[in-house]
């Protein structure tokens, strides 16, 4: 019914909205905490700050919760940088797969339009050998040409049928991926809101200590402190990093959505004015024109049986009465073959801006990945420096 | 108040904790025993075959009842000492196929079982349950993969580093060790985090099969039911 109602609206594809780059700033705040968990994390942090407190500044103890503050977020920050690898990838394979619908939407236009009843001149008009003499009948010709062209147009469907498979397993790849994406914000949420914690608590710390021991002070400010910041801008250039992608996926999904959109409609189209070929060449010829691939894919793709079926039982019928006059059914045949066309003009502008979001995106994605690497590779450095058997204390809860 | 609520807790969670390892001891122990009785079994059952087809032919009277008996005794003894595993080598794990790497890991921990503290047993136990628990979903892992090559470092190489290292420290030194390195307590923080970087990375293997069914499942659901799920 819904493809019935799409014959009369012309058909709207929407170019996604290209993703803009995320400040580090404005990055976090994106993945809500539960109160509860951010009562739990700023007890950490809370707890944290106290021990650190409680210990000699020139020991190693105090060392060692130091490096801690340092090692804070790593395994958040690298689960969420492996999977940036895959949102820049997933953008451009996209863009693979579009030129691989695209390809076979181009043939299938080419093998269209050599059936194309407006291109073949007057049908109607009788053939004449040398000119003169009466030979043979044009429309006749013109239905048998469908025959020759069935297999090769059936071939076509079930390849985009196939593209449009792809589009779709891409899309349910994306969503499970942006689930595992929004589980890996969340963590970083939390190693955020700790460190933000650990922040405000250590700076109240120093100036507590400020009078009664202010070599403590001191070292709290030029050690954990520093180290809690550096932390902060670490997680939230990685946060930036994670969000853009997230935001790039739905982009793809969008797109992939677009592109089923116009795939469906193209099969759509071409099986209707194939039936109407039919229909046509039964009424103006008395030719039992017999496309029997096309039936049979009208047979194994549900949808579209669907479709054209309830409109081709209208067409029948119209058309039937309408043979009586020789050209309303060539007209009728002649806006299938343009509801074609119009379907594939709509695509190929959908594609031309899809594709410039697409690429600003992935530019954009990929100067921050670049960015954020950079980051990472400090973390990964602090990382091997110091190998403590300790269990981390600022674990996501 | 709170303060003897606390330690009722902290006394509580201690006791579960122990009962847990000693049902984990007795899991992974309890692997031996079957393969013992089964082989004594195997054993008496063919003694008692050979016994029964010797009577048919002629009879074997009471003397050859009693060495019968005898027989399937000593038959019984041999299936349980054949039970026993050879001890496995440690410069032998880095050459083993990663598939079966895991088993033979958790073998030679338990047999480095005896040497090690009170808790730090309990933590091999738990980890050997975890390394044949990571047997069956390395079997398929190629060898070459990342992958494989962290928890082969893990393993077989970096595990029996630290449990070789403790071995090595006098046995004097190792309750209180020297300068505030104190053996005991370094052997258990270090099983503690090979355990749980080995749940880590099973769950790390096992991401990618679970991310695959559910993206077959979303596909089945997109194909066939639609966007949101309305045909």
């Amino acid at each position: 019914m819904a493809t019935q109602v799409a014959e009369v609206t012309d058909l709207k594809l929407t170019p996604p909205e290209p993703v803009v780059a995320v400040a580090p700033e404005k990055a976090a705040g994106l993945v809500p905490l539960e109160d509860d968990q951010k009562t739990k994390l700023e007890a950490k942090a809370e707890a944290f700050v106290e021990e650190l407190a409680a210990q000699d500044v020139n020991s190693p103890e105090f060392g060692k919760r130091v490096d801690q503050i340092s090692d804070m977020g790593r395994r958040e920050i690298a689960e969420a940088a492996g999977q940036s690898n895959r949102f820049l990838d997933r953008p451009v394979r996209a863009m693979d797969k579009e030129s691989g619908v695209g390809n076979d939407l181009a043939e299938l236009r080419r093998t269209i339009e050599d059936l194309d009843p407006g291109r073949q001149g007057n049908l109607t008009a009788p053939k004449k050998l040398f000119g003169i003499i009466p030979f043979g009948n044009k429309l006749r010709n013109y239905f048998d040409s469908y025959k020759s062209a069935q297999s090769h147009i059936s071939t076509i469907l079930a390849r985009l049928a196939g593209g449009k498979d792809e589009l779709l397993k891409d899309n349910a790849a994306i969503t499970v991926e942006r689930q595992t994406l929004w589980a890996a914000m969340g963590r970083l949420e939390q190693m955020i809101h700790v460190s933000k914690a650990l922040d405000a608590k250590l700076e109240a710390k120093a100036m507590e200590l400020e009078t009664s021991d202010p070599a403590k002070a001191k070292a709290i400010r030029e050690t954990a402190l520093f180290y809690v910041r550096q932390r902060t801008t670490d997680l939230l250039t990685q946060m930036a990093v994670t969000v853009q992608g997230y935001l790039a996926l739905d982009l793809v999904k969008k797109n992939n959505v677009e592109l089923v959109k116009g795939v469906d409609r193209a099969s759509t189209t071409t099986v209707s004015a194939l039936r109407t070929a039919v229909t046509v060449a039964q009424a103006m010829a008395n030719q039992k024109l017999v496309l029997e691939q096309i039936t049979q894919l009208n047979t194994t793709t549900a949808n579209i049986i669907d479709s054209t079926g309830t409109l081709l039982k209208q067409n029948t019928a119209r058309i039937h009465e309408q043979a009586s006059s020789a050209t309303i059914p060539l007209e009728t045949l002649k806006r299938a073959f343009q509801n074609i066309y119009d379907t594939m003009d709509a695509i190929d502008v959908y594609k031309l801006k899809a594709l410039d979001s697409m690429k600003t995106t992935v530019n954009a994605l990929e100067g921050e990945v670049e960015k954020s690497k950079g980051y990472i590779a400090r973390a990964e450095g602090a990382n091997t420096a110091q190998l403590t058997h300790e269990p981390n204390p600022f674990e996501t809860v | 108040m709170s303060t003897e609520t606390d330690q009722a807790i902290a006394h509580a969670e201690a006791v579960l904790e122990r009962q847990r390892a000693v049902q984990t001891r007795r899991a992974y122990r309890s692997r031996r025993g079957p393969r013992a009785l089964r082989n004594a079994a195997v054993g008496v059952a063919g003694v008692l075959l050979v016994a029964f087809v010797w009577g048919l032919i002629s009879p074997i009277g009471i003397t050859g009842a009693m060495l019968a008996v005898l027989a399937m005794v000593a038959a019984a003894f041999v299936g349980v000492m054949l039970s026993a595993e050879p001890a496995i080598r440690v410069d032998t794990l880095p050459q083993a196929p990663i598939a079966l790497l895991p088993s033979k890991t958790a073998r030679w921990l338990d047999q480095q079982r005896p040497a090690l503290p009170a808790p730090a047993q309990t933590l091999a136990d738990g980890i050997g349950v975890k390394l044949e628990a990571l047997q069956p979903q390395l079997a398929t892992l190629d060898a070459g993969s990342p992958a494989a090559f962290e928890i082969r470092r893990l393993i077989a190489d970096e595990l029996p580093e630290l449990v070789n290292g403790y071995a090595r420290v006098p046995t004097a030194l190792r309750r209180d060790g020297l300068d505030g390195m104190a053996p005991d307590a370094q052997l258990v923080d270090g099983l503690k985090t090979v355990d749980a970087e080995l749940s880590r990375m099973s769950e790390q293997l096992a991401r990618g099969d679970l991310e695959k069914l559910a993206t077959q499942g979303k596909y089945l659901e997109l194909k066939y039911r639609g966007e949101n799920g309305l045909s």
